[in-house]
């Protein structure tokens, strides 16, 4: 929804790569059931808070490659203990099926979250990112944003343009390519010329006087502090939980069960911890401007 | 205070890499400025005119430190009574702002946030004071609504606002501004020329504006410069300059329609004043009285001079209509034409649309069932808005598109189409191999640029090259798209004499244009695109007079005065008929 949209904007952009990382550093490296089920069901909460409505025709698609990561497994990976059935000779395992299903929903999950995730992530909130670690770079990266749609609609305008004048005539291979060829040295030349003008407007605008100063657009509020410091906390505590093996599991030959000692019912708790911190801080949001409405 | 004092300042370009025709007499460097002098007071808002190639933009680049061409520069320019060469680079980048012709060509960044703090960035100011300044020009300018969109997705006159906002953040203390409405259409043009004024008068910014377009600038300005062939031709008040014009120069066309006019009438009056040697008491009046410069001074000098004639009239004959006077030569003239469209609908008809609808992929509708029909010959202009659908429903036609519903059934097998964006048509090297590859060679005016880049050509003779390039393929009927915008006025004259010697050939043209006098001059039908559909399409002269918003400055100036005028030339023939009557 645009309104949770707009509210999640205002957070910074380090909040929102903490989160990023964090959410889906977990979810790529701990191979165990819970975590990825938890990771895949949080991204599906998050993606629906941010677009407008399910789109129902995706699904099939989703569930379509879902089953293929899934399936993949047991038909190339042969080894374990219980032998379901043979196909063409060849073992298809239990084994393999439940790390094939554990896999797909690791795959499932980071996709939905890079979907949900893109749309936060705009492109002048890695343009400040790039900018803290490089001012020139981001500079840099901005102007090729803004070049390249300018470039692609007037390579399409001059593309037309020549059709009529009937560069295409023929309709072979080699007239083709050596029309776009043509075309291609005409737009590049025309993008040359443009960069002299942009240099000029950099110039008169005292580009290289002095040393550059970058704006930053966002203010790191006590938002984002809590948000970025309950990320860092419950984040260490699961590498270091993972490091000590409380959630490792075996899946061959056979299959552990799934751990749920204190410790490992821990990192599963962090963990959807930190997967729901920015839906929680959304509602929190909402929570406080409804309370300024009140007033 | 003085702010920019220039002393005979000359410059010359080196002649690199040309052609020998183009060197000129010298023969190594080509003299762009000659001898010019001038000086800018600081709160003043002074035009400087001249028709393309006048150098204006030159001056104007010499005038900023950073932006000054490589060449040879003699005489002083001071500014703030230091000389310009003493300052260091960048110390005046934030006080001497410059906005640049083409919309497209000035912003550096993707953003429209990030374009306006891109010059406070490279001034080294620290974030908040950034985040203060941006927000108050972004209140002033009113662009909180498209602060986050990319540049790319802005209008035209959108992005030109942005440019003068990016360089107004920097809190300049005089404004440049290279022809910044000649790319631009009438609203948003006159959108920009407000925000101008707007700032010359709430803030006191002095403003120094290259323009060829007189009609919005002359009214505002508290001075003129007018810059011919690299030499200043005159210097004064807005009065002073449309008196002083000769009308055999060039950028007397650019002069508003009123101030045309009324100089028509007048320099008669001197003729005669001169033959008779006596004076009387009408032609003291016009000699004394000031030059209207807009519409309503031309309107009320208009009624001064003519209302009573037509309050007799009234009395006389009883009509509420206004007067009408006999048939002129022009009327004649007119009624020929008509004659002549009328033969036209006996032959056949060369382009048929029927019912042409258009919308791109799951947007909305943007041809809305457009009927068309045109005669071989005729010359057809549509006029309307921005996204009215006139580029469109020209590229349906020639091709580019294809209708989605509906019919387009050609009658021409040759079709020519002159695109918007000229630079789209050229692809090759120099320019005799541009038109090698439609089939003929460089005609007279340009035979001596054979061997010349079509970039490096001046703005007119890309436009030469453009139209030769398209009239090659010797088509039947001629597409044009917005064929005058940013030609000056002598430039839209020729245009127009062009498209009328086509016509008597036999080349029918469809063009759409925002250039409402040139409609009107050259079209035998008119026509108006709004929202997908084509409204009132008739007869020109039928279709302006049942305009009253929509039509020329002439018809708007003679509005309850004179029915039946269209032309500034017609007004002129009007009111000399009724002098005559008077005497």
């Amino acid at each position: 929804m645009q309104e949770n949209k707009r509210l999640l904007m205002r957070l910074h952009p380090i909040t929102t790569l903490c989160y990023m990382t964090a959410v889906l550093g977990i979810a790529m490296f701990c191979v165990n059931p819970v975590v990825q089920g938890c990771s895949l069901i949080c991204a599906c909460i998050v993606l629906r808070m941010l677009s407008e409505r399910i789109v129902w025709r995706r699904v099939p698609a989703f569930v379509l490659f879902f089953v293929v990561i899934a399936g993949i497994n047991p038909l190339f990976y042969h080894n374990g203990a219980t032998v379901l059935f043979y196909l063409n000779g060849n073992r298809i395992t239990l084994e393999a099926v439940r790390y094939g299903i554990c896999t797909a929903c690791m795959f499932g999950g980071v996709f939905l979250w890079c979907r949900s995730l893109s749309q936060i992530f705009s492109s002048d909130r890695i343009l400040c990112l790039l900018g803290a670690v490089s001012p020139k770079a981001s500079l840099v990266c901005s102007m090729t944003l803004r070049f390249l749609p300018m470039y692609a609609r007037q390579m399409e305008k001059t593309k037309a343009q020549q059709r009529l004048l009937g560069l295409y005539r023929e309709n072979t291979l080699i007239d083709r390519i050596r029309g776009s060829m043509k075309v291609f040295a005409a737009v590049t030349t025309w993008a040359l010329e443009h960069s002299m003008h942009t240099a000029d407007s950099m110039q008169a605008r005292g580009y290289g006087a002095c040393r550059r100063t970058q704006y930053r657009r966002w203010r790191f509020r006590r938002l984002d502090a809590a948000l970025c410091g309950w990320m860092l906390l419950l984040f260490i505590a699961i590498v270091i939980e993972i490091n000590r093996g409380s959630v490792s599991m075996r899946f061959y030959p056979v299959t552990d069960a799934i751990p749920f000692g204190a410790e490992s019912l821990f990192v599963y708790l962090c963990y959807a911890a930190v997967c729901l911190a920015l839906p929680a801080a959304l509602c929190l949001l909402r929570f406080l401007r409804m309370m300024r409405e009140r007033k | 205070m003085e702010l920019y004092r220039v002393e005979h300042l000359t410059f010359a370009y080196p002649a690199c890499g040309l052609s020998d025709m183009q060197r000129g007499d010298s023969g190594r460097e080509i003299t762009v400025l000659q001898d010019c002098s001038f000086q800018v007071e600081e709160g003043s808002f002074v035009t400087l005119c001249g028709g393309t190639g006048s150098g204006k933009t030159t001056l104007l680049n010499l005038l900023k430190k950073e932006l000054q061409p490589v060449g040879r520069i003699t005489g002083i320019i001071r500014y703030r009574d230091r000389e310009l060469a003493d300052y260091a680079y960048g110390e005046t980048a934030a006080e001497v702002g410059f906005v640049m012709q083409n919309p497209d060509e000035q912003p550096v960044t993707d953003k429209v946030w990030h374009e306006l703090a891109f010059g406070l960035e490279n001034m080294g100011v620290p974030s908040e004071e950034i985040r203060r300044r941006v927000a108050e020009i972004s209140a002033y300018f009113g662009i909180d609504d498209w602060y986050e969109k990319a540049v790319d997705e802005l209008s035209g006159g959108q992005k030109q606002l942005l440019n003068l906002a990016a360089v107004m953040v920097m809190r300049p203390r005089v404004l440049l501004l290279d022809e910044p409405t000649a790319q631009l259409d009438p609203i948003a043009a006159q959108n920009f020329m407000n925000m101008i004024e707007r700032l010359n008068r709430e803030l006191g910014m002095t403003i120094l504006l290259a323009e060829h377009r007189l009609e919005e600038a002359l009214a505002v300005s508290d001075r003129v410069l007018v810059l011919q062939d690299g030499k200043l031709l005159h210097d004064g008040t807005p009065q002073q300059i449309a008196r002083a014009i000769d009308q055999e120069e060039r950028i007397y066309m650019a002069l508003p329609c009123s101030a045309r006019i009324f100089r028509a009438l007048r320099d008669v009056g001197e003729e005669k004043l001169k033959r008779e040697d006596g004076c009387s008491e009408a032609e003291n009046k016009t000699e004394t009285a000031a030059i209207p410069l807009t519409i309503t001074q031309g309107r009320q000098w208009l009624w001064a001079r003519y209302g009573d004639i037509r309050k007799n009239h009234t009395e006389q004959s009883g009509c509420q209509d206004a007067v009408k006077t006999f048939p002129t030569e022009k009327e004649k003239q007119a009624s020929e034409t008509g004659d002549r469209t009328q033969e036209h609908r006996k032959t056949k008809p060369i382009l048929e649309c029927k019912q042409v609808w258009f919308h791109y992929k799951k947007a909305c509708d943007i041809l809305c069932g457009v009927q068309f029909q045109m005669n071989e010959g005729e010359i057809v202009s549509l006029l309307g808005s921005n996204g009215s659908g006139k580029t469109t429903f020209l590229h349906v036609i020639a091709g580019i598109l294809h209708a989605c519903g509906g019919k387009v059934r050609m009658g021409a097998e040759r079709v020519g189409y002159l695109p918007q964006n000229i630079e789209t048509l050229f692809v090759a090297d120099t320019v005799e191999e541009e038109l090698r590859l439609v089939g003929t060679g460089p005609s007279e005016r340009l035979v001596s640029y054979r061997q010349v880049h079509p970039y490096d050509l001046s703005g007119g003779e890309k436009q030469m090259l453009a139209w030769e390039k398209v009239l090659a393929g010797k088509p039947q009927l001629l597409l044009l798209d917005e064929p005058t915008k940013g030609l000056d006025a002598a430039a839209r004259r020729d245009v127009g004499i062009r498209l009328r010697a086509l016509a008597d050939e036999g080349v029918s043209v469809l063009m759409v244009t925002h250039d409402i006098e040139l409609a009107a001059a050259v079209s035998d039908r008119c026509g108006l695109l709004f929202r997908g559909e084509l409204l009132a399409l008739g007869r020109t002269r039928e279709f302006f007079h049942g305009n009253r918003f929509y039509t020329t400055a002439a018809a708007r100036l003679s509005q309850n005065l004179f029915a039946d005028v269209l032309t500034a030339e017609e007004l002129t023939e009007r009111c000399r008929i009724l002098d005559g009557k008077r005497d």
